[in-house]
């Protein structure tokens, strides 16, 4: 039990706060990370593994060269922009382009964090994750 | 810095067999140069024409070469296995 969650507790047990007030406190106490807690470590890496049969094919990508990469989106010219949108909607990707913002592109990237790609069948497998 | 250095190794299984050797990058990019200064008229035409900013090209290209490094690329079959990254 840590120090501030006792604290509460004594300031419920003396009556000092309510009981709601008291488990208010807790569950923001909980939401907060611990003062002396690692702060989460962004991932710098996508490595992709694919295993087929006897060859293993290993790749390790930087996260900067993702970011880099997806900024070239932004110079597709609007008129061209349309033929990929459409292209990627006869492959079934119902993604507009032009809706792309870099603060998106920029949270996507972020969420790679937690990237994890695992599959696999009779062919091979392929493993995607970051690192 | 663009990327430092790049490394491949080759390793053949069967039998004895360790090629690695590294070499610095920008010997490469030095051999690219004249490629490059070739190329930019036509980049700075293709840029007018589509009423893109060729500052802001560069700038992105420049930014994918500067993010190569750590970059590693190995393929491994049952007769030799290659390496090749840039550190």
């Amino acid at each position: 039990m840590n120090e501030h969650r006792r604290q509460i507790l004594q300031m419920l047990s003396q009556g000092q706060i309510t009981a709601e007030e008291a488990e208010k406190l807790i569950v923001a106490l909980e939401k907060e990370p611990e003062s002396g807690s690692t702060p989460k470590v962004k991932a710098k890496f996508i490595r992709v593994v694919v295993e087929d049969g006897p060859t293993k094919v290993n790749v390790r990508v930087p996260m900067q060269l993702l970011r880099a990469g997806v900024k070239l989106a932004s110079l597709i010219p609007p008129q061209a922009r349309i033929h990929v949108d459409s292209a990627l909607r006869e492959h079934g990707m119902q993604i507009d382009l032009s809706q792309l913002k870099p603060e998106n592109l920029e949270e996507l990237i972020d969420h790679l964090n937690d990237l994890t790609v695992d599959v696999d069948d009779k062919n091979g497998k392929v493993r995607v994750f970051s690192e | 810095m663009i990327g430092g250095t790049v490394t491949i190794t080759v390793r053949k299984k069967l039998g004895l067999g360790i090629y690695h050797f590294g070499f610095p990058l920008w010997t490469v990019w030095l051999l690219l140069l004249p490629l490059a200064i070739l190329t930019l008229p036509l980049l700075l035409l293709i840029c007018l024409v589509r009423l893109i900013d060729p500052c802001r090209v560069i700038s992105i290209f420049w930014g994918m070469l500067r993010a190569l490094k750590g970059t590693e690329v190995e393929v491994d079959d049952r007769r030799r296995l290659v390496a090749i990254g840039i550190h």
